[in-house]
């Protein structure tokens, strides 16, 4: 019986995990590919004799794992290696953080975004067994507005 | 300066791989894993435990086995004839067989922890004759003697214990039923080369004590007839050897040492005692196996157990 509910939930987790994965990801580089004209900047040095005016953005997000892909994980835990299931969500996660910030600093008339910085923090509750298993992913940096 | 994004490519930081296939690999590298130890731990119950003491299996069995009420002729029969098969055998010190009568129509017998062995009515109903009724006692005190209850029960908890480390309820289930007595008769499944052998040594046995072996393939007649010939396919997949190969076996061991003796007929009032140790005497008798209404647990185990003669 919970063995038969281990699998519904694992058949669950993978349909409608990789159906909001692959939806995410369009998304994704849709709105990408529309925001590239404002550029988000590592540096922290902001060109020379700018008259920009300064300003924080940020854009943060929440994910939280799919019963498969932390079935998968659990497995992984037992032989090693690279938890590519775990990687596709942080990878959504960052672009998503970055686009938000994107999004903030678009809607400011910014130039463009320096000293872009990520934090990812764990998101816990209860004990380590039924953890929640989500992380947040923050992005922040100094949009210059013309 | 000029300062631009452009649009990272993909499969970087993310696998593009499916990740069905890494699910596949990790599951069957897992599973595989353990079914290798599920392996080596039945190869070590296989090696080990006939090194238990039969004072153990004994205890373990004594509290749970209680004689059903039955005409006394036949357990005194019954016990008669195992004690004369039990010569034969030379069984090593200190192992006893005790002969239970169980008033169950399931065509059948059982050989269990500590010695016990289980008739089922349905089963002395159908046999002919002695030489029959010796056949079934011999095959399964040769089990007891070749310990195979307790390397069955062996595997039967190592499994369970597996089982309970992917599902703690399936596991448990089945890790309390093979540790509770009165279900682990449907447990003790032998494998193809025990039963084998037990025929030899019963062969062996009834040879002993008759001088002959004629009437010893009825039993497997009888078997093949209940089951109403549908023996299809590979022995190999099968855990008894098949009916036919077995009666072949009597043939052979009966043109080695048989002359044309007769069979010895069972006592005349042999029909008359199942009768009334049975419910068609009236005198209704207690659960199969247990002591304490557990009868739900213990009656479908002497149905389910209906593949082990």
């Amino acid at each position: 019986m919970d063995l038969l509910i281990f699998l519904t939930l694992l058949a669950l987790g993978y349909g409608i995990g990789r159906h909001a994965e692959k939806k995410h990801y369009r998304s994704i580089i849709q709105r990408e590919t529309a925001l590239n004209r404002l550029p988000a900047i590592a540096s922290k040095i902001p060109p020379p004799r700018s008259t920009h005016k300064p300003m924080l953005v940020s854009g943060s997000v929440v994910i939280s794992v799919d019963y498969f892909k932390r079935f998968i994980a659990g497995l992984r835990n037992l032989v090693g290696g690279r938890v590519t299931s775990y990687e596709p969500l942080l990878d959504r996660a960052r672009r998503e953080a970055i686009l938000r910030m994107k999004e903030e600093a678009d809607q400011a008339g910014a130039e463009y975004i320096f000293n872009v910085k990520l934090e990812t923090s764990r998101i816990a509750q209860g004990n380590r067994r039924n953890s929640l298993g989500s992380v947040e992913v923050l992005a922040y940096g100094t949009a210059f507005i013309p | 300066m000029e300062y631009s994004n452009r649009q990272p490519p993909e499969g970087i930081n993310a696998s593009l791989e499916h990740p069905l296939k890494e699910f596949a690999w990790l599951t069957a590298s897992v599973l595989a894993f353990f079914l290798l130890l599920i392996v080596v731990i039945f190869v070590l119950v296989d090696a080990l435990c006939q090194y238990i003491p039969f004072e153990v299996e004994q205890r373990l069995m004594s509290e749970h086995v209680t004689t059903q009420e039955t005409a006394p002729e036949l357990q005194q029969y019954l016990d008669d004839v195992a004690v004369r098969l039990s010569a034969e055998m030379d069984l090593p010190e200190g192992m006893q067989v005790r002969v239970h009568y169980l008033d169950e129509d399931t065509v059948n017998a059982f050989a269990t922890l500590g010695g016990q062995i289980l008739l089922c009515r349905g089963l002395l109903a159908k046999l002919p004759h002695e030489n029959a009724l010796a056949m079934v006692l011999a095959h399964e005190i040769a089990h007891v003697k070749n310990r195979d209850p307790i390397q069955g029960a062996g595997r039967g908890v190592v499994l369970a214990l597996a089982l309970a480390m992917v599902s703690s309820q399936m596991g448990n289930g089945l890790l309390e039923q093979a540790l509770s007595h009165e279900t682990n008769l449907a447990m003790l499944k032998y494998s193809r080369d025990q039963e084998s052998s037990a025929d030899v040594e019963a062969l062996a046995a009834l040879q002993g004590v008759y001088g002959h072996v004629n009437g010893a393939d009825a039993l497997f007649r009888v078997l093949e007839e209940e089951k109403g010939g549908l023996e299809i396919g590979l022995e190999f997949f099968s855990t008894h050897p098949f009916t036919e190969n077995r009666i072949a076996r009597v043939a052979a061991a009966a043109a080695t040492g048989g002359a044309e003796q007769a069979v010895t007929p069972l006592p005349q009032a042999f029909a008359g005692w199942l009768r009334q140790g049975g419910v068609d005497g009236g005198v209704r008798t207690e659960p199969c196996v247990a002591e304490t209404g557990k009868l739900d647990d213990a009656a479908p185990a002497c149905n389910q157990g209906a593949s082990k003669r």
